[in-house]
């Protein structure tokens, strides 16, 4: 379970990441959603131990993020944003590498390292040095971590980014299969839609929306999505959201569609979007 | 300590440049090659066994102080050290990690300064011993500055330079390479502070190739002592591991 109580992050520069974040969430994959600068980032470097929260509580599986963080990290496993392979190193080291850090022995880490590997489709190229393989592969080095950690908790920033849609795919499936909690921050609202049994939408280090995808949509059933006319803009597109029964007004004219995740987006990012 | 992560980031981060990265390792030798190389032209031969101890004594200098740049790449650009401050390991096992593999990735230079210290008879049975606890005591304290150092360091361009700068600075300015008592007896105590000083006075008074009195020699084995359990101890307490 994943519990924050008045969570706040204020960096040395001003910037309020988090503002007095309160939530409780205890599905198998949770979905951090929010546009760049939400706190999503920041939200996931605290919960992983990696920084420290200006004020509030944070805990893990009932384990307080600042004040137990060594049982903290041992039940997580955390997937850096951004997190790149060291070119010399093969797969197969990193796995090792990682896995020996995590309190497994040698042999222990080989083993489930190769398994991992076969896995996420690296059996292959297991001994190359990880800068001759593909962006996606490289990415699949942190999945296959993921993976093998078999940890209660596996807390991806952005695990896709950069991956074509193939590998994409790929990643999603290991992501299904892994049996541990994960906490999951992305900018793809398919992948959350895909992944997904709970959505915490961030704006401006502020939580703005949660539940499941079909609780969160449900709000807005009766109504659809109106391309070029409205009170949102963005760029150049603007857009509304009328009633579905006011939808055969606009038809002819505009672009009309029902609602998706994208939208909850837009609509709870409010104004902000038209910055 | 934790013994199998020491063991697989050795392979991960050492063994993997030696057998994928061998210019690495070529450039790591080449800078104190040159010294000694010009030391050998300059003084027609007279200072070259300085130059072979003084080598030593830089390869292993330079592998504490070059973690500067690998440090900070590490945790700026390839996030290793947020990946790896989630996990069951501290600071303490990182710095041992990347010492030890940094040492792997230079044991062809140390190999080379040892060969070459047998054959001009710098090297014997009664200072091998002495000689390597010294070297190793250098390793361990310039590693925890650069640790403790690095971790200070706010972008990525600055960490190699900074690297460089040290290392050229204090393997250069201290009698690394020159027979220490080349400097004023007043300034032994003050360059005492830097450990590739104290490692150095110590180096060429057990090879012999400066008369030093015991008092000396203990004098500067204690202090570099000191300064590898205080600069570890300073690094593993006072560097940014989990950030603020």
């Amino acid at each position: 379970m994943l519990e924050t109580i008045n969570l706040t992050k204020i960096y040395r520069d001003g910037t309020i990441a988090l503002d007095n974040l309160t939530f409780i969430a205890n599905s198998r994959i949770v979905t951090l959603l929010g546009r760049n600068g939400a706190g999503k980032t920041t939200l996931t470097r605290i919960l992983s131990t990696q920084l420290l929260p200006t004020s509030g509580i944070a805990r893990i599986e009932g384990f307080d993020v600042v004040k137990d963080a060594k049982k903290v990290r041992k039940i997580i496993a955390s997937i850096p944003q951004e997190a790149k392979s060291i070119g010399i190193a093969s797969p197969m080291e990193h796995l090792v590498m990682y896995l020996t850090a995590r309190g497994l022995s040698f042999k222990e880490a080989t083993e489930i390292s190769r398994s991992a590997l076969k896995e996420v489709g690296l059996w292959e190229v297991k001994d190359k040095p990880s800068d001759e393989l593909s962006g996606g592969m490289k990415r699949k080095i942190f999945v296959a971590m993921a993976l093998a950690s078999n940890a209660e908790l596996v807390l991806l920033d952005e695990p896709t980014t950069g991956l074509d849609p193939y590998s994409r795919l790929e990643v999603w499936s290991v992501l299904k299969s892994i049996k541990s909690k994960i906490l999951l921050t992305t900018h793809y609202m398919e992948e959350a839609e895909e992944l997904s049994d709970e959505v915490i939408l961030l704006h401006k280090g502020k939580l703005i929306a949660k539940g499941s995808i079909k609780e969160l949509l449900a709000k807005f059933d009766n109504k659809v999505r109106v391309e070029g006319i409205g009170e949102y803009k963005i760029g150049r597109l603007r857009i509304s959201y009328v009633d579905r029964n006011e939808a055969s007004d606009y038809v002819g004219k505009y672009v009309i569609k029902p609602i998706t995740l994208e939208d909850l987006f837009i609509i709870y990012g409010g104004e902000s979007l038209e910055e | 300590m934790r013994s199998s992560f020491l063991l697989a980031f050795t392979i991960f981060y050492g063994w993997s440049s030696i057998r994928r990265g061998f210019v690495y390792v070529l450039t790591y030798l080449s800078i104190p090659l040159a010294e000694l190389f010009l030391i050998y032209i300059i003084t027609r031969g007279d200072f070259v066994k300085f130059a072979i101890v003084g080598g030593l004594i830089s390869v292993m200098a330079n592998n504490g102080f070059s973690l500067i740049g690998d440090l900070v790449f590490l945790r700026l650009e390839s996030r290793l050290q947020d990946l790896l401050v989630a996990t069951s390991i501290g600071p303490s096992d990182y710095i041992m990690g990347l010492m030890l593999a940094n040492l792997l990735y230079s044991s062809p230079g140390v190999i080379l300064y040892i060969m070459l210290a047998v054959i001009y008879h710098v090297l014997t049975l009664t200072n091998f011993i002495p000689l390597l606890i010294d070297v190793t005591l250098l390793l361990f304290s310039t590693s925890s500055i650069g640790f403790f150092l690095a971790s200070l360091v706010p972008h990525t361009r600055y960490g190699w330079g900074l690297a460089g700068l040290l290392s050229s600075i204090l393997t250069i300015i201290p009698p690394v390479f020159y027979p220490y008592t080349f400097l004023p007896k007043s300034l032994y105590i003050p360059l005492l502070i830097l450990p590739t000083t104290a490692s150095a006075i110590f180096s060429q008074g057990i090879t012999n190739l400066v008369n030093t009195s015991v008092e000396m020699l203990v004098v500067s084995f204690l202090v570099l002592l000191l300064e590898s359990i205080l600069f570890f101890f300073l690094s593993v307490r006072f560097s940014r591991w989990r950030e603020r």
